[in-house]
């Protein structure tokens, strides 16, 4: 197993490397010219003058691949650059930005598991039952709706109307529970149906049959047998997921007025905010890694299959 | 019905209706046997003859879309009468099965010796670590050469034969009083064949086991079986000891089963 998590992290080096290239890159392929972008931002005429100027100053007069190197040394310092508008480091505001956004998604990653792994189980258990129908009904409703409106809805009943929950900003508990919700719904429904599905898929093996013929109780076929096969296309499923809901929290942020990295990303890209954008690029993509690093450790945690490809394979 | 029958299945009807379907197929009609303990009844018929199905049903292990009826005797209590929580304590502890297909049989993702640790322990309270150390020890009856490494291997790095020799092994783990043994030499070579019977043999003498035989090979059966069932098309065309059945067929089916391996067996180098 060590082996294995070494090799896969020693992979990361060229795929962070690759990226932090394509990053770098994305300033120059975007329309508009930086040096302009940061004149404008700064309130101060574009004039050829000041253009050049500020071009030697940002060490954009340079050729690319040494502007590149520039980057990639001030990175491993973990210096990215001063925001346009506010000229504060980019690191240390979007860093700053993404704890709550984290925490947002974790409450929301936290709410599907909690919903969609027993309902997932139940339904496929109760399969054509009135639970299966009932939960395939909200799978259809849940998933059909906008998570924009979905939000406002929550705003209007359990806030306007009922005054349970705030209807925004961070603070205490009860604050997450709305952004959370709205987030997370989409994605509990999906998931019940795809683990109900995987489960039924594997119902059926004749391994699943022979444990029962040697008199296993059926908790253990289900949760042994079954679901730690059936889990597998379901964790695939759910770290794209996780992805998606990082990158959807700007909704959730902008409904519930939260505070989070999505709005920071959203106003840097209205802005050309370059070295903003950047950074929030690089930021993502190696949360998604990280995130495929994690799931990939899983799988092989789960299937010896691929802990054990290669050696003693018959 | 005597005493001394362990198993006895009465006037067994199976149907198959798909779900959302309307028509209802009849797969086994009103097949009837008995086994008497410490007896070998070997079942046998061609593919798609519903040997399996008649097996399965003794354990109430057959998909929801089948419907079964009749009566399934075991040690005086009708089996499709017991409820599920009764049945479970019965498989694997009374009559266990060896399934057809070694290699579909266990699970890709869990261990040979979990495997066998669960079975054992889901009938006995066991710790692991003894129920480990008795894994061990049915391996080494099945003549495995490192039964501690074995455990900690999983099934996809055993061959169908070895794979097949666990399964025996789980079985024997078990001590059940009946033995459903469905093709348990099918897809192995001639030689794993001559040893997975050997070992079943050596069960049949050493335990005192009864056992179904269920087999396509008329030269399967006749080593281990005392009584013979032929079932055709779902149906019983035949029964009786296997040297009368063998000598004298009645059914031109029977016949048919017993050419077929006299002729395979000619055919051989």
């Amino acid at each position: 197993m060590i082996p294995f998590i070494f090799k896969r992290i020693i992979n990361l080096i060229p795929i962070l490397l690759g990226t932090s290239i394509i990053t770098f890159l994305l300033i120059h392929l975007v329309p508009g010219d930086p040096a302009e972008a940061y004149l404008r931002l700064s309130q101060i005429p574009p004039t050829d003058e000041a253009a050049a100027h500020i071009r030697k100053e940002l060490g954009l007069d340079k050729p690319l691949y040494v502007q590149y190197f520039i980057w990639l040394l001030d990175a491993f310092q973990l210096d990215f650059g001063e925001s346009f508008i506010t000229g504060d480091p980019v690191f240390e505001e979007a860093i700053y930005y993404l704890w709550p956004t984290l925490q947002l998604t974790l409450a929301a990653i936290v709410l599907t598991l909690i919903i969609s792994v027993p309902v997932g189980i139940l339904s496929a258990v109760y399969k054509d039952r009135l639970f299966d129908q009932v939960s395939r009904i909200l799978a259809y409703v849940g998933a059909s709706m906008p998570s924009f409106w979905l939000g406002f809805l929550l705003i209007y009943f359990f806030s306007f109307k009922l005054g349970l929950f705030p209807s925004g900003s961070r603070g205490t508990f009860v604050h997450i529970v709305l952004p959370a919700v709205t987030m997370c719904l989409v994605y509990t429904f999906t998931f019940t149906r795809l683990l109900r599905s995987g489960i039924l898929e594997f119902m059926n093996q004749p391994y699943v049959m022979y444990a029962r013929s040697r008199g296993l109780k059926e908790r253990v076929v289900i949760g042994k047998h079954v679901l730690k096969n059936a889990s597998q296309p379901f964790i695939t499923a759910f770290s794209i997921s996780i992805g998606n809901m990082l990158a959807g929290t700007v909704i959730a942020e902008n409904v519930f007025a939260w505070p989070g990295i999505g709005r920071y990303f959203v106003s840097a890209i209205v802005n050309r905010d370059f070295p903003a954008i950047q950074f929030c690029v690089l930021l993502m993509t190696i949360i998604f890694v990280l995130i495929n690093l994690i799931v990939d450790i899983i799988y092989a945690y789960l299937d010896p299959r691929i802990r054990l490809k290669g050696d003693q394979l018959k | 019905m005597s005493t001394e029958q362990l198993l006895s299945i009465k006037n067994l009807n199976i149907y198959l209706q798909e779900h959302g379907s309307d028509t209802r197929n009849q797969i086994i009609h009103n097949v009837s046997f008995d086994l008497e303990k410490g007896k070998v009844l070997g079942i046998v018929g061609g593919s798609g003859s519903g040997k399996t199905l008649t097996s399965l049903s003794v354990l109430s292990l057959l998909h929801d879309k089948f419907s079964v009826t009749g009566s399934i005797h075991f040690n005086g209590a009708d089996l499709l009468q017991l409820p599920e929580r009764k049945i479970r304590k019965i498989r694997g502890k009374e009559i266990a099965l060896i399934p057809q297909n070694p290699m579909a049989s266990f699970n890709p993702i869990i261990s040979i010796g979990e495997h066998m640790v669960e079975s054992m322990r889901s009938h006995q309270k066991l710790t692991r670590k003894i129920a480990k150390e008795l894994a061990i020890y049915y391996l080494e009856k099945m003549n495995f050469a490192d039964p501690s490494d074995l455990i900690s291997q999983y099934p996809f790095q055993l061959s169908g034969g070895m794979l097949q020799r666990v399964l025996i092994a789980i079985t024997l783990s078990l001590q059940p009083s009946l033995i459903i043994a469905d093709e348990p030499t099918t897809a192995l070579d001639k030689v794993t064949e001559d040893h997975i019977l050997h070992q079943l043999e050596i069960m049949k003498e050493e335990y005192d086991t009864s056992m179904l035989l269920v087999s396509h090979d008329f030269h399967v059966v006749s080593r281990l079986a005392d009584e013979v069932a032929v079932i055709h098309n779902g149906m019983l065309v035949e029964k009786g000891s296997i040297v009368n059945v063998f000598r004298q067929p009645n059914h031109s089916y029977t016949k048919q089963l017993i050419d077929a391996s006299i002729r395979l067996k000619r055919e051989k180098p």
